[in-house]
């Protein structure tokens, strides 16, 4: 249904803070047809080269400035993703992931009031670093 | 005389501004160009920092109204009541959002709200002065797989007669009047692995008995309630999403109308699939404007094409292309029946 919106092409990378790698990064469009306040994310998932990344290590922003545990943003009803702009998805690892290639899965799932069960979609890329 | 008019909801653009294809502004240009008079707004899709959009993003959507010279004919507005994942809010609550939204479209300039299926008929009605006050009408969206049959849409239904305010009414979506079942569904499914016996059967279900919410379906409206010669197709947990989805068409009578056109407001013109010679694949267009002008209904027809979903992934969306030819089709028959 909206697996064509999720994980940007392009969009995973690296990211440095000062001197060092703290993580990397991907984008994705929402999997739905409008914006919806932050806490309406009801999980995020990565895999990355068939391991399953723990939940308290992934952390989401709306902008791209203000960053949010998963179990932070349940509550975080007064920021928006909207439509049409990208939700960065990060995982803390520190050196990032090791040069070469990768196979990285996005899970992502939203919580609506009138579909009875959260729905999403998925995308694997092979993204080289 | 009446005369029926045309619009388009935003919602059948999505893909166009999701991609970057069209900015709001551009959007509103290309509804123009199509012949419509009219269109339908989603705000929490195109109107940044929706319910409290800046005065500053108020104003370049007035802006790009204005320039594009269509009428502003219905927001449609939705109520977070699972903002919390450990609660569903409670009817204080809702209420205060819904009048958020109310306040929201009289902003941007509109005084029809499409309130989605399932909007509790409690919490409108406790929305209703403030409707009044500020002058919005609040119409519940008849969906296909939620429409008249189902228990929350009757709820409502029961709550407009006995209220019976003009500030309360009824959109009604063509999807309820589906006589085929849209073969993008079946298309989109088989290319995620469908099993094909499972297309054929919901297909001949869908046939034999009007519609396959009909038969799968709950008092709710859309379900799951499967037949043992459908379940004993099921090869992948695709099946069974397909034909659940199935209860989201309904093959409606249009005899509902003869009761219902006093109460709507306005109509969703759903389509799936423009064919090259002009029709809907699921939806008999011009018999229903025939109905519709015998009964006399002078209101907007707002295109919403539902193909999105149903395109593979990574195929390209002609969304402007289906909502042309959606376009051209309601003007060639809009007369019809006259």
């Amino acid at each position: 249904m909206f697996d064509s919106y999720v994980f940007t092409e392009g969009s995973a990378r690296n990211i440095t803070e000062g001197e060092e790698v703290i993580g990397f990064q991907l984008e994705t469009l929402i999997t739905y047809y409008r914006g919806i306040p932050l806490s309406m994310v009801h999980d995020v998932e990565l895999v990355v080269d068939g391991v399953d990344v723990p939940r308290d290590e992934i952390v989401i922003s709306p902008n791209g400035t203000d960053w949010f545990t998963l179990d932070e943003a349940t509550t975080v009803t007064t920021y928006r993703w909207e439509y049409g702009t990208p939700l960065h998805v990060r995982r803390l690892l520190p050196g990032g992931l090791p040069a070469g290639e990768h196979e990285i899965t996005l899970r992502l799932k939203i919580r609506v009031a009138y579909i009875p069960v959260p729905f999403g979609g998925e995308r694997t890329r092979l993204v080289t670093v | 005389m009446n005369q029926i008019k045309t619009a388009v909801s935003l919602y059948s653009l999505q893909d166009s501004y999701a991609r970057g294809r069209m900015d709001l502004a551009g959007a509103l240009a290309f509804v123009a160009d199509t012949g419509a008079q009219g269109v339908e707004l989603i705000s929490d899709q195109m109107i940044t920092g929706t319910p409290f959009p800046t005065d500053e993003t108020v104003a370049t959507w007035r802006t790009a109204l204005d320039a594009s010279g269509l009428q502003p004919v219905c927001n449609d507005i939705f109520i977070n009541s699972t903002i919390y994942r450990n609660r569903t809010l409670r009817v204080p609550e809702q209420v205060e959002l819904l009048k958020r939204d109310l306040d929201v479209s009289k902003r941007l300039g509109f005084d029809l709200v499409r309130l989605v299926s399932d909007t509790s008929a409690e919490v409108t009605e406790a929305a209703l002065p403030y409707a009044e006050q500020i002058g919005v009408t609040m119409a519940l969206e008849i969906h296909a797989g939620m429409s008249f049959q189902g228990s929350l849409t009757r709820e409502w239904i029961e709550m407009m007669k006995r209220v019976q305010s003009e500030r309360l009414g009824l959109v009604i979506d063509f999807g309820i009047f589906c006589d085929r079942h849209p073969r993008i569904s079946t298309d989109y499914f088989r290319s995620i692995g469908l099993t094909p016996a499972v297309a054929d059967k919901v297909n001949d279900l869908y046939e034999a008995n009007g519609d396959t919410r009909r038969i799968f379906g709950t008092s709710f409206g859309h379900g799951m309630n499967f037949p043992e010669e459908l379940t004993s197709l099921f090869r992948s947990p695709i099946d069974g999403e397909y034909a659940f989805f199935s209860t989201g068409y309904e093959n409606t009578p249009l005899d509902v109308l003869d009761e219902y056109l006093p109460y709507t407001r306005h109509f969703h013109g759903k389509f799936y699939e423009m064919l090259p010679d002009g029709t809907e694949y699921s939806i008999d267009y011009p018999t229903i404007l025939t109905r519709l002008n015998r009964l006399g209904y002078d209101g907007y027809i707002a295109s919403e094409y539902e193909g999105n979903r149903f395109t593979p992934i990574d195929q390209p969306v002609d969304d402007q292309g289906q909502v042309r030819a959606h376009q051209a089709m309601l003007a060639a028959h809009l007369n019809d029946g006259k």
